[in-house]
């Protein structure tokens, strides 16, 4: 598959980043959650990758086990392969891995407020990455804290510097996140959910804050979400997931234009759109499976609507469907040669 | 803040009142002739009971008496026992190995207890958590003077290590075993508080955070984990200083140590209500401020709380 799948110009071995094959499991004394089953995606430098899915599907698990802050015990990765620029991650080292973390990869999180130490000022926060990473003075890391405030366009950020996260606004405290993040210049970014705890025009505004940074800086970005809304205007690809796997990849244009896998279908279907005010939303009936006992066959047929027996048995494989798509449902061509 | 400090030291005044009324009203009611015993073997001769009546206004009621009291006390009068001696004088003497004793199990009770908590915090479960569990148990489910008196049997007795008794004005090492003693029911308090503390604040979303910014684990656990699982911990040492000066009572009692906790001891035989008024008034206007100082240490320690 990854011969076709050459947009922005990467081979293999130039990729930024490339997860194949991907599982992780959890374990507890009620038995092993299977929470990654085979996840493969890849970004290349300056360029948005967008990961939808629906609640508990892998997303952030995917991304902590890039970043290598998965929880362990419980998370165990048993198989598959991270490679940054070429480098494989889950064998190297913790120290390496550490290394990397911060100055080659960040990540922000959904919630800022949690996630920002709440009894450091945001400057400390920010300015101890100056000082113990690139060894600066406490009074230039704390120079270069505001001047990353500035950056993403917090107002007075010489003052608030000395302010803590709570007496921030959440949408500031976003920004704040994301100053931390770009601090040591990294350039793979991924940023889990981080519109989902904001107001609807601050969405907007740090989804544009973020994309512009990574257009300045030519960072590769993982955009996680389970709102296709927000994907629309940025990413250049998709991958949906659902219970572990990637279902369906595309360029966004035309994973919009046709969606080749049910799942994606049923997703863009719960969009509240304007035009479609007063109706009721549609939404995937049922719910994703529970992680310790995924169905046989494909894991989405007791909840599609297109399911036949074929679905229950036989485990569909990945159907490459050309320039980079790739959708894995028995029946990926013929949705995607609907009108 | 200087308005929540002036508040709360004004709440301080109705708290005072009614404490230091309760002790009074119980001291003084306290059954039995306050003058047996006073004057050897014979009863005390008519003249001399008439002159204490006097003085420390026994006929009136003790309403009356218990404000002719705090009069005096506010112009830092603590009264005279029946034998003339100053009680302010004996405060003075006991206080400062009092204050010392606790000092000195609030510096031990919070070293050992901090390290085994954060130790078996971050170890998991393994033998140093079991083992810190059982004794915390046995700490806790012991009384301190069974604990006091073993040590003293122990260490003091048959091993020589140390000196059972204590003299009248002792060295912070003479301290050190007495102290422990006074402080082992709360340092297992603090180790299974911080241990609990460290335990939560582990799978906090900013540790993750920390980690994700590439900070070496060393900083991660001893700056951000810590500094935040520390704030229920001093809180609770502030508070347990004016709880510590009050159960020193025990302790000073098995190691005979001069402190304020015997005074009140020997106050308490003797039926010298002067004293032991004084003396528990004077630990509850300490604990009263200990408590006032720990809520504005707690704001200092924790930015989101916010006073006014
Ligand atoms: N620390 C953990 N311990 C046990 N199970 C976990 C842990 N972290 C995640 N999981 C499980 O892994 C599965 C996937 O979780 P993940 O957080 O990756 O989902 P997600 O796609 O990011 O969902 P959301 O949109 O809600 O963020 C879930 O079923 C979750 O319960
Ligand atoms: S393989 Fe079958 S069940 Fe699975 S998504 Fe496609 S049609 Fe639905
Ligand atoms: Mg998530």
């Amino acid at each position: 598959m990854s011969a076709v799948d050459n947009r922005g110009g990467g081979s293999p071995e130039s990729r930024l980043l490339e997860v194949e094959d991907l599982h992780v499991e959890f374990r507890s004394k009620d038995g092993t959650a299977n929470v990654l089953n085979g996840v493969s995606y890849h970004v290349d430098a300056g360029e948005t990758l967008a990961v939808l899915g629906e609640s508990g599907s892998g997303k952030s698990v995917t991304a902590q086990t890039v970043m290598g802050i998965l929880d362990t015990p419980p998370g165990f990765v048993t198989g598959g392969s991270i490679r940054y620029r070429g480098e494989e991650m889950l064998t190297a080292g913790e120290e390496r891995r550490r290394e990397l973390r911060g100055e080659n990869m960040a990540m922000i999180f959904q919630d800022a407020l949690s996630a920002l130490n709440p009894v450091f000022t945001v400057g400390f926060q920010i300015a101890e990455q100056f000082r113990f990473r690139r060894g600066m003075s406490r009074k230039d890391a704390m120079a270069k804290a505001a001047e990353m405030l500035d950056m993403v366009k917090i107002p007075n950020a010489k003052q608030r510097v000395k302010e803590f996260p709570h007496q921030f606004s959440g949408g500031m405290r976003q920004r704040v996140m994301i100053a931390m993040s770009l601090a040591l210049d990294p350039d793979l970014l991924i940023a889990d959910e981080p519109t989902t705890a904001l107001d609807v025009t601050v969405q907007a505004q740090i989804m544009d804050l973020l994309d512009e940074l990574r257009r300045e800086r030519g960072m590769g970005l993982i955009l996680i979400t389970h709102d296709l809304g927000v994907v629309a205007e940025v990413a250049d690809r998709i991958s949906v997931m659902y219970a572990g796997r990637v279902v369906e990849k595309a360029d966004a244009h035309s994973l919009y234009k046709q969606p080749g896998h049910p799942y994606t279908e049923g997703l863009m279907e719960s969009i509240p759109r304007l035009d479609m005010k007063g109706h009721e939303l549609a939404s995937i009936q049922g719910l994703p499976p529970t992680l310790t006992n995924i169905p046989p066959g494909c894991p989405f047929h007791p909840r599609c609507h297109r399911a036949e027996d074929a679905c229950r048995e036989k485990v569909p494989e990945f159907h490459d469907l050309g320039l980079g798509r790739a959708s894995a449902c028995h029946f990926a061509e013929e949705l995607i040669s609907r009108d | 803040m200087g308005r929540y400090i002036l508040r709360r030291l004004l709440q301080l005044i109705p708290v005072f009142i009614g404490t230091t009324f309760i002790i009074y009203a119980l001291v003084w009611a306290l059954p039995g002739n306050p003058f047996a015993g006073k004057c050897g073997a014979r009863s005390c001769p008519q003249a001399y009971i008439d002159k204490m009546t006097e003085q420390y206004n026994l006929n009136e009621p003790v309403i009356v008496q218990y404000f002719l009291y705090l009069g005096k006390l506010l112009t830092g009068n603590f009264g005279e026992t029946y034998s003339g001696t100053e009680v302010g004088t004996l405060i003075q003497n006991a206080y400062p190995v009092t204050v010392k004793l606790a000092l000195v199990a609030l510096i031990i009770e919070g070293v050992i207890g901090i390290a085994a908590g954060v130790l078996t915090a971050l170890r998991g479960k393994g033998f140093l958590d079991n083992l810190v569990l059982a004794s915390t148990l046995v700490l806790i489910s012991v009384p301190v003077f069974v604990t006091g008196f073993i040590l003293q049997i122990v260490l003091g007795v048959q091993l020589e290590w140390i000196q059972p008794s204590v003299g009248s004005d002792p060295t912070i090492g003479e301290l050190f075993v007495p102290g422990f003693v006074l402080g082992s029911l709360s340092m297992a308090y603090i180790a299974r508080l911080s241990r609990t503390a460290m335990m939560e604040n582990k799978r906090a979303d900013y540790i993750r955070t920390a980690t994700a910014k590439g900070l070496a684990p060393r900083r991660v656990v001893g700056i951000h984990m810590l500094r935040n699982s520390l704030i229920p911990v001093i809180t609770f040492i502030g508070t347990d200083f004016g709880a510590l000066m009050g159960g020193a009572i025990v302790t000073e009692g098995v190691f005979n140590i001069h402190g304020i906790g015997g005074l009140i001891f020997e106050a308490i035989m003797q039926q010298e209500g002067t004293t032991v008024t004084g003396v528990v008034t004077l630990l509850v206007i300490v604990y009263l401020l200990m408590n006032l100082l720990v809520d504005i240490l707690y704001a200092a320690l924790d930015p989101r709380i916010r006073y006014d």
